[in-house]
């Protein structure tokens, strides 16, 4: 099954449409060169 | 590259293979549900690279199954590193007790490792893992930290890990590292079906806050990396770690900043969604106009609207939203909101 059809069945949330962007806190001074702002807490060794 | 859908910066994960030279039970990519599947050809590795050098993206994560098990790990590294990326590396550590294939590791590009910690001792691997392999990841993080590169030391909280915490971080100083992540186990999607992380969210964040005093003891930098909504915690426990520069939170999913190619070339939104793809490399899009428009395409638009949306009324005027997100949306997969939000403890 592709992951949108997944999505669309499965979802719990009552998806409400938001115009603030997650951004995630990155409050770690390590890695302050971090720039793929993907959650990974820094150096993108991170495991999405 | 100009277009108002997508993220300035991505990032991207190249998951090599899905074999391992362990076997655990939690993992996304447990080897069993992937028998017998081979690992990315050469020529998969070039197609992606070929995509990712026409977007902004520096980093090339190479993840699995256990990447440095595949038989062409080095010259993967020297393909990304030859293109002017940088290869880094998540793995289990097992190989990296061999000093020689870790410097053949360095001298072919990888510029990062992170090691995953899966236990505190030879017989709590056995169990977990199937292979008493403590002893030879610790001797392999102390060959990373004493050959300078950047690393991290990553431990996963399960249930099985939940106890006797006070042993993991013996064995987090015993391996030398000069910082730490804890992370929390996300739940699975097993055959279509997510199904949910044994802790409950409210029992992690019950843990988090437990351990915290001892993290806070062991002397060495770590980072918490939160993927439950922040209502779950008590009141001034997030402000408090945040002032003290210990939260991560947030994920690429929520922008799409994502970019994850599997063995067989399938785009995965995230790793735990292993066997259910948005779409193909040489399919769906080869080159970067060919992605920009994949990512255009209504389907895809919605999903990714749908990530980005508040899953719950609570966090329209949350004001720690932005920061938060809900969380993991693989948990808004296989849990109601009464266990992902905390109605009591809402901030707005």
């Amino acid at each position: 099954m592709k992951a949108q059809d997944l999505l669309k069945i499965q979802f719990k949330g009552i998806a409400i449409k938001s115009d603030r962007q997650i951004v995630g806190m990155k409050s770690t001074n390590n890695h302050d060169d971090c720039d793929c702002d993907c959650g990974c807490g820094g150096g993108g060794n991170c495991d999405p | 590259m100009q277009n108002d859908n997508l993220p300035n910066e991505f990032a991207s994960w190249l998951t090599i293979n899905r074999a391992c030279n362990l076997n655990c039970e939690w993992c996304y990519a447990n080897p069993e549900r992937f028998k017998g599947e081979a690992n990315m050809s050469l020529e998969t590795v070039q197609k992606s690279i070929n995509l990712f050098k026409g977007l902004p993206l520096k980093r090339v994560i190479l993840i699995g199954g256990e990447p440095t098990i595949h038989p062409e790990f080095l010259t993967i590294v020297k393909i990304i590193k030859t293109a002017g990326l940088v290869p880094v590396v998540i793995t289990n550590g097992v190989k990296f007790r061999d000093k020689f294939f870790l410097s053949e590791s360095l001298r072919a590009g990888i510029s990062g490792i992170t090691v995953s910690l899966k236990g505190s001792s030879d017989e709590q691997y056995a169990k977990l893992t199937g292979r008493a392999a403590f002893s030879d990841v610790i001797v392999a993080m102390k060959n990373i930290v004493e050959s300078g590169v950047d690393h991290n030391l990553s431990i996963t909280i399960g249930d099985e890990l939940g106890e006797n915490f006070d042993d993991m971080i013996a064995a987090i100083l015993k391996s030398g590292t000069k910082w730490f992540s804890i992370d929390m186990e996300r739940p699975l999607i097993i055959c279509n079906k997510a199904v949910p992380s044994k802790l409950s969210p409210k029992q992690m964040a019950d843990f988090f806050v437990k351990i915290y005093p001892s993290l806070e003891r062991c002397g060495i930098d770590f980072v918490l990396k939160i993927s439950i909504p922040f209502c779950l915690f008590p009141e001034g426990f997030i402000e408090k770690a945040n002032k003290q520069k210990r939260i991560v939170s947030g994920c690429h999913i929520y922008v799409g900043r994502g970019i994850i190619i599997d063995p067989k070339g399938k785009l995965l939104p995230c790793n735990h969604f292993c066997d259910n793809p948005l779409g193909e490399l040489g399919v769906d899009f080869s080159d970067e106009d060919g992605y920009i428009r994949f990512r255009n395409r209504p389907d895809i638009k919605e999903f990714y609207e749908t990530l980005a949306s508040y899953p719950h009324k609570n966090c329209q005027f949350c004001h720690d939203w932005q920061q938060c997100g809900a969380g993991c949306r693989v948990s808004w997969l296989c849990r109601e909101a009464s266990e992902l939000i905390s109605i009591q403890e809402e901030r707005r």
